[in-house]
C-alpha cells in the first residue's frame, strides 16, 4: 500500500512558554509557538502558505483572521473542531494539503489559556447534550466524567488505585527532565494516594491541570525539507475516526482499536517496532485505552506493561516523554499537540536531557466531550527521516 | 443557581415531562427498530429514520458506572458535594445521567438498581434523579 504523504516531511517542532496564568492572549501564544518552531525549522513567517489552528478560546477569531492578524496569504486553512484529537487531525489535513500541491509550508498549532474556573465554564457549554442532559444533572465535569470510565476499567479488569498510580508517578519523572513543564517535584506513590479526593475514584494527580501555552509543527513539500536545519521526520500513516463504538460508549470510550490495523498497514510496521508513544492523558484511565486499543499493550494489561518494561526516558518502552499533560499541564486543546511536539521533537533528535534512543514512534489525540466520552479519536506513526 | 438546561423544540416534551414527574424517551416508529433513544435526537441513530415519538420510561434502571463528586463543575453544586452522579441504563436500552441521592459515597454502585424521583432543578424545572433500590 502506497505510503500517505511520502511527500512530505515535519522539519520544525516549538512550545510556547507553558505558565499556570492566562498571562498571554491566544494570537500571542499561536505566535510564540510558531516563531519557535520556524526557527527550529530555518523558516521564516512569510514562508507560511497553510495555517492550521486548533484552540477552544480562538473565536470569535478563527483561523482566517489569525492570518489577517500575522500578515500571511495562505492557500490552505483548518480549524480543529475536535479537542484533544484535532492537533493530529490538522497534521493529517495539512499534510494532504501539501501532498495535492495546495501549499508549500503549513504551521499546525495549538493554544489556550485556561484555569480550572474558565475550562469548567468552556466545558459546561461544550455541545448541546453536555450542556442540557450532563452539567445540570451535576456530572462534576471531565473529572466526573472520566471517573465513571476509571471506575468501569477497575471493574472490568481488577485494576486498582496503585496501577494509575505507577503511571502518573513515571510521567512524573520524565517531566523532571522537562524544564517547560510545569510540576515536576516528585510525585511519590504515597502522596498519590493520599491526594485530595476529586471525583471518586479520581484523585487529584489523576486529573490534568488548566493551563496556558501552545504547541506547533512545521511541515513541508520535500522540495523545501532540503533547505531547513535537523532532521526531518516523515509521516508514515495517520488516521482519525469519530463517534466510535456508537451507541454503546461505555463499551470503550475511544476508538483506537477500531483504526489499528488501518494504520499500522499504511505504515508497513508493527506495534512492536515503535521505540515510544505519546498518547493523549487527560486521565490515566485514556492513556491506558489509548495504549490498548494500538495495540501496544493488551487489554486490561497496560499497568502490568507498565511495570514489567518501564515507561521513563530509561524504560524499555518510554511514553509521554516529556511528562504528559498529567505533568506539563493541559493547555486546552493543545494537550492534544504537546505529544506531536515530544514526539517530532525526540525524532529530531532534539529532546536535551530527556532525548531517548528513537527512530520510529506514535502519538494519539482525543477529544470533544459529548455524551459521556470523548468522540473524537486519533493517531500518527512518525519515523525520522535518515 | 445551578446549571440550566437550553429547552427547544427538541428538548421541550422531556422538560414538559419532567415538570410532570414522567420520565419520557423518544422511541423509533419504524416497525423494524422500535429503539428507545436518550438524549433527544433529530433521527433514530440506530436506523437513521427520522420518525420518532415520546413515550414514558418505567423509569428503572441500573448503574452502569458511578463516581462522587467532590469538587464540582459549578458554582451550585458546592453546597450538595460530596453527592453521588451515575450513568444510569434504562430498563428500555438507553443511557441517562443523573444523581443518586440516597447512595453511600466513594464506592462502586455498578450494576445496582435505581428508581428515577424528580426534584426541582430552579423554581420552574423539575429535573431527574435516582434512588438506589434493593438488589
Amino acid at each position: 500500500m502506497k505510503k500517505m504523504v511520502n511527500d512530505v516531511r515535519i522539519v520544525g517542532a516549538g512550545q510556547a512558554k507553558y505558565s499556570k496564568a492566562s498571562d498571554r492572549t491566544i494570537p500571542q501564544l499561536i505566535h510564540e509557538a510558531g516563531s519557535v518552531a520556524l526557527r527550529n525549522a530555518g523558516l521564516e513567517w512569510h514562508m507560511v502558505d497553510g495555517l492550521a489552528i486548533t484552540s477552544f478560546l480562538l473565536p470569535p477569531d478563527n483561523s482566517a483572521t489569525i492570518a489577517e492578524q500575522f500578515g500571511l496569504e495562505p492557500r490552505f486553512l483548518f480549524q480543529g473542531l475536535y479537542g484533544g484529537a484535532s492537533g493530529i487531525i490538522g497534521l493529517s489535513h495539512a499534510a494532504r494539503a501539501i501532498h495535492d500541491g495546495a501549499c508549500d509550508v503549513a504551521l499546525v498549532v495549538a493554544a489556550d489559556a485556561f484555569n480550572v474556573e474558565s475550562h469548567n465554564n468552556t466545558l459546561d457549554h461544550f455541545n448541546g447534550s453536555v450542556r442540557d442532559f450532563m452539567s445540570p444533572q451535576g456530572f462534576g465535569g471531565a473529572n466526573g466524567m472520566f471517573a465513571l470510565h476509571t471506575r468501569l476499567y477497575m471493574e472490568r479488569y481488577g485494576a486498582v488505585e496503585e496501577d494509575f498510580g505507577h503511571f502518573c508517578i513515571s510521567l512524573r519523572k520524565n517531566a523532571m527532565l522537562n524544564s517547560n513543564a510545569l510540576l515536576r517535584n516528585e510525585l511519590t506513590l504515597e502522596a498519590y494516594l493520599n491526594a485530595k479526593q476529586i471525583a471518586d475514584p479520581l484523585r487529584l494527580f489523576d486529573c490534568v491541570m488548566p493551563c496556558t501555552g501552545a504547541d506547533a509543527l512545521v511541515l513541508v513539500s520535500e522540495r523545501i525539507a532540503n533547505k531547513t536545519r535537523g532532521t526531518p521526520v516523515r509521516i508514515l500513516s495517520a488516521a482519525e475516526i469519530h463517534n466510535a463504538h456508537k451507541n454503546d460508549i461505555y463499551s470503550n470510550p475511544g476508538g483506537w482499536d477500531k483504526f489499528k490495523d488501518f494504520l499500522f498497514d499504511r505504515a508497513r510496521i508493527a506495534p512492536s517496532e515503535l521505540d515510544f508513544a505519546q498518547v493523549y492523558d487527560d486521565y490515566p484511565v485514556m492513556a491506558f485505552y489509548q495504549l490498548e486499543g494500538l495495540g501496544i499493550t493488551s487489554p486490561g494489561k497496560t499497568a502490568e506493561f507498565v511495570m514489567k518494561n518501564g515507561i521513563t526516558t530509561n524504560g524499555r518502552f518510554p511514553v509521554n516523554t516529556g511528562g504528559g499533560q498529567l505533568s506539563a499541564g493541559q493547555a486546552g486543546a493543545s494537550g492534544g499537540m504537546i505529544g506531536l511536539y515530544e514526539a517530532v521533537t525526540q525524532l529530531r533528535a532534539e529532546a536535551g536531557e530527556r532525548q531517548i534512543k528513537c527512530r520510529t514512534g506514535v502519538a494519539a489525540g482525543y477529544g470533544m466531550v459529548a455524551y459521556g466520552r470523548g468522540v473524537s479519536s486519533s493517531a500518527v506513526i512518525l519515523q525520522r527521516d535518515d | 443557581m445551578k446549571p440550566q438546561p437550553r429547552i427547544n423544540s427538541l428538548t421541550q416534551p422531556f422538560w414538559q415531562g419532567a415538570n410532570e414527574e414522567k420520565l419520557l424517551v423518544q422511541q423509533c416508529e419504524e416497525v423494524s427498530c422500535q429503539r428507545h433513544i436518550f438524549y433527544p435526537r433529530a433521527s433514530c441513530p440506530f436506523c437513521y429514520s427520522p420518525h420518532l415519538r415520546w413515550v414514558e420510561s418505567i423509569g428503572e434502571g441500573f448503574i452502569i458506572s458511578n463516581t462522587t463528586i467532590h469538587r464540582p463543575h459549578h458554582d451550585g453544586f458546592v453546597e450538595e458535594c460530596p453527592y453521588v452522579f451515575a450513568a444510569i441504563q434504562l430498563a428500555e436500552g438507553p443511557c441517562i445521567y443523573g444523581k443518586v441521592i440516597n447512595a453511600p459515597i466513594d464506592t462502586s454502585l455498578v450494576n445496582n438498581p435505581v428508581a428515577v424521583k424528580f426534584e426541582f432543578n430552579s423554581s420552574k424545572q423539575k429535573i431527574p434523579v435516582f434512588v438506589l433500590l434493593t438488589k
